[in-house]
């Protein structure tokens, strides 16, 4: 077999990856569609992408969090807080989406401060929309071609 | 007759958890190992692997820390 010379072995690959990466990249509208409905809804932007059991593992996953977050009596920080600690534990709660208006619609008030559980309780809310956050990024990362 | 007042009361009696540190502990570490699993890896053998590696450690940390600041006073 005759060997090939070593620039032919390497850029075609190159190129090729270079070639797919312009080709499948989605512009910056779609993007942020995309992000923002992966935020509304956990798992929703690798549904979007196609990446249906991801979705539906990821989802579940954050979903059934805020659940057992709600259901140990965890505290909804507010926004407007004398603590800087509290209105960033706002904002990660916010992360989840629409868990957070939909549990207030619901009648949840805020939690119980003086419930057995309430300390766990804040810390599943707050680490739902942790999570959320990273699967936001994952589904962006997946989206730009950086992976599978 | 379903009605959010109803669901509301269901959910504020019913729906309720009181457990300790150690299950919450448990319980905090799966849910985050799936998700870091999931994330951090590319096939579905790798990321139970990755998954469950994540949360031995999560466990095995905490009891381990515990085991070390149980003589401390403060």
């Amino acid at each position: 077999m005759a060997k090939r010379p070593a620039e032919a072995e390497t850029f075609p690959k190159t190129n090729n990856a270079r070639a797919r990466a312009a080709v499948t990249q989605p512009n910056t509208g779609q993007l942020v569609w995309l992000c923002v409905a992966g935020w509304l809804i956990p798992g929703c932007g690798h549904f979007i992408l196609g990446k249906k059991g991801r979705a539906f593992i990821l989802g579940i996953t954050i979903i059934v969090m805020f659940l057992f977050g709600l259901a140990m009596k965890g505290e909804f920080y507010a926004m407007q807080s004398a603590s800087i600690l509290q209105s960033l534990g706002c904002l990660g709660e916010m992360c989840v989406g629409v868990a957070m208006p939909a549990a207030k619609f619901f009648g949840y008030s805020g939690g119980d401060p003086f419930f057995v559980s309430a300390d766990y309780g804040t810390a599943f809310l707050v680490s739902a929309g942790m999570l959320n956050v990273l699967t936001i990024l994952d589904a962006y990362d997946i989206a730009m071609g950086r992976k599978p | 007759m379903f009605s959010i007042h109803r669901l509301s009361f269901i959910i504020h009696n019913f729906f309720t958890m009181a457990i300790t540190h150690f299950p919450a502990m448990l319980l905090f570490s799966l849910l985050t190992s799936v998700v870091f699993g999931v994330l951090s890896k590319n096939t579905p053998r790798e990321r139970i692997i990755y998954g469950a590696k994540v949360f031995v450690a999560f466990v095995g940390i905490a009891i381990l820390l515990g085991w070390i600041m149980y003589p401390l006073s403060w």
